[in-house]
């Protein structure tokens, strides 16, 4: 079946240099003259040549000449178009008859008029205007937020009454994705937060003869905020992105808008499952990283300081008491909230175009990880008026 | 059969996916200055075979050969070699959402048409021209309808005078009139820059209008189920199946 066929290399109709000159013709006419093979890819002379004559010699006229072409494209076109608003903008008439009929029809084709017109580019705003118009953004964002934030009340509140469109297979998926899936990053990040943690305390305590208070500095200090603080930076990098881009994907393929036509509220089957799912799976896993974080504390403390892992062990279980862990874990349960939120949040807004759709994502990531921090100074500051 | 020289020659290829064939045994010729058109119901794996002559998906067997050059089995060179010579029209219109229209369209005249710039952003907007944009440059797609957004996608597709034109449901989405100056532009572009054209269309009037040859796939029998002239194959096909889809009642669509 196959037939034998020119090679591509053999497929160009001639390979002759395009060249372009300019001559002048009787009645102070200006021929441009152009000659070889005319090919986008292969190389062209600069039209701006041409243009430049145009305005240097006034001519009474202009000829494109194009007897000698063997081979044309677009580039032709390219310079005809210039030559013609060079033409234009001076009143000089531009004979371009000599082109092969082509390159007429299709120029021809492109000076039709278009059946619409485009709207302007809007004129630039002045100052006022524009820190007006920044400012109303910022007011409809905060009214925005707050929208979104009543609009999940509601939508936790039907579903913990079991009226909400939130499917239980979608709940314990993200619980799966949130959880069990992110367990390989979290005990890699843990592991060395407590690690790190136990080398700089080492390294100062040892100056004092403290040593054994390495075991304190690591389970109070993991237990208390960094096991939670550390998770929810995680969680917020890989799950609040993917929340904000799977659900900014869904806007572009217009799948919200589907359920929107349903009257099925995107905060009920969409956000309520993520925000459930990771507000319980952040205090486990953090429960998780509390335990790689000491561990990996202990492995310093005992390499390092030549501790033995039962003092390791029994100073930790010493200086960590219920309230470090119950307020770790309340924290995380609030970081999870926060970062699912800012994730889903951002993806139901996101626009309509790839782009809008990473942009969504980044936001997503600055304000998950900007809720947590303000979180955690609110919770330091609430822990320390109560006396924990 | 024409005279004209093998554009793409696809030799017993079968196209699915793992173990699942969707089309298998398919052999046919596109010859230079042919309006070819894939043909098919829904599903039947139109575009997949586009995207296989586009060298975007490997072939579960067979060659597909572009002027002799195996894309199928050519080294990334020969592939390059290949491609480089493709304008595409996706059926989604695959514009870049970042970039106004003037922009998507000059990027390949920029980086591969070795224009300078006054001269790539002239022919950027002769292009829009062509597809009836004129005056819409500075607009990004996503202030554009959806019609819209394929024109401009197909001004994008021949930015560099590609020597073939696939083209995946170029008159999806597009309102008879448009439809119909996209047929004319089509045709145009085939004799005025010797253009090869390769057509994935749903529309009876485009096929009968501006097909001069092309396949018509079926689902059921996973292969090739008519080939020629889709003018001749209404009038002349007894086959139920390519009557079913043409409509064969012996008239010409306008």
């Amino acid at each position: 079946m196959v037939t034998q066929s020119p090679t591509i290399e053999a497929a160009p109709a001639a390979a002759s240099r395009p060249t372009l000159s300019l001559e002048s013709g009787p009645d102070r006419a200006l021929h441009v003259v152009l000659a070889g093979a005319w090919r986008l890819q292969a190389g062209v002379p600069d039209s701006s040549t041409a243009v430049r004559a145009v305005a240097e010699r006034s001519p009474q006229r202009v000829v494109l000449d194009a007897a000698a072409l063997s081979a044309w494209d677009g580039s032709v076109l390219a310079l005809a178009a210039r030559l013609a608003e060079a033409c234009a903008a001076r009143g000089i008439p531009l004979d371009r008859s000599g082109l092969p009929t082509g390159a007429l029809h299709l120029l021809d084709r492109a000076e039709r008029p278009p059946e619409r017109v485009a709207p302007a580019p809007a004129p630039r705003a002045g100052l006022v205007a524009r820190i007006g118009a920044r400012a109303m953004r910022a007011g409809r964002a905060a009214a925005d937020y707050l929208a979104f934030i009543g609009d999940l009340v509601l939508a936790l509140g039907r579903v913990v009454s079991g009226r909400g469109y939130t499917r239980r297979q979608d709940v314990l998926l993200q619980l799966q994705i949130c959880g069990a899936q992110s367990l390989g990053i979290v005990t890699l990040v843990s592991f060395l937060v407590g690690a790190i943690l136990a080398f700089v305390g080492a390294v100062e305590l040892r100056v004092f003869g403290a040593e054994i208070y390495v075991a304190n500095l690591v389970g109070v200090g993991v237990v208390r905020e960094l096991g939670a603080l550390m998770t929810a930076f995680v969680i917020a990098g890989r799950t609040g992105a993917a929340f904000a881009a799977e659900l900014g994907s869904m806007r572009v393929s217009q799948e919200l808008d589907a359920l929107a036509t349903l009257g099925i509220p995107a905060t009920e089957l969409l956000v309520a499952p993520r925000v459930l799912a990771l507000t319980l799976m952040l205090p486990l896993l953090t429960v998780y990283a509390d335990f790689v974080g000491v561990f990996g504390g202990g492995l310093v403390a005992v390499g390092m300081l030549d501790m033995s892992p039962q003092l390791y062990a029994a100073q930790t279980i010493g200086a960590v008491t219920a309230v470090h862990l119950g307020g770790g874990l309340a924290k995380a349960a609030v970081y999870g909230l926060l970062v699912a939120a800012a994730g889903c949040r951002h993806g139901l807004r996101s626009g309509k175009s790839a782009a809008a759709v990473g942009e969504a994502a980044t936001r997503a990531v600055v304000s998950g990880l900007v809720e947590v921090i303000a979180a955690c100074g609110l919770f330091a500051v609430i822990f320390f008026e109560l006396g924990w | 059969m024409s005279d004209a020289p093998v554009e793409i020659a696809v030799d017993n290829l079968t196209i699915g996916y793992g173990s699942y064939v969707v089309l298998g045994g398919l052999s046919f010729e596109v010859r230079h200055g042919d309006v070819f058109v894939i043909m098919g119901g829904s599903g039947s794996g139109k575009s997949t075979l586009l995207r296989q002559l586009m060298g975007l998906e490997e072939p579960l067997g067979g060659d597909i050969r572009h002027r002799g050059l195996s894309l199928t089995h050519g080294t990334p060179e020969e592939r390059l070699q290949i491609t480089r010579r493709f304008g595409v029209l996706f059926q989604s219109g695959a514009l870049w959402s970042s970039m106004t229209l003037e922009e998507n369209v000059m990027l390949p005249i920029v980086e591969l048409g070795g224009l300078p710039a006054g001269d790539a952003r002239t022919l950027a907007r002769l292009k829009l021209a062509l597809v009836g944009l004129k005056g819409f440059e500075h607009l990004y797609p996503s202030e554009l309808s959806g019609g819209m957004q394929k024109r401009a996608a197909l001004a994008r597709a021949i930015a560099l005078d590609p020597q073939l034109l696939f083209l995946d449901e170029p008159s999806a989405g597009l309102d008879p009139p448009t439809s119909r100056r996209i047929d004319d532009l089509i045709l145009e572009l085939r004799e005025s820059l010797d253009v090869t054209v390769v057509i994935v269309t749903h529309e009876l009037s485009s096929i009968l209008r501006i097909g001069t040859s092309g396949i018509l796939i079926d689902a059921a029998s996973r292969s090739i189920v008519a080939r020629g002239n889709p003018r001749e194959l209404r009038r002349q096909s007894h086959d139920a199946r390519v009557l079913d889809f043409l409509g064969g009642d012996g008239k010409e669509a306008a």
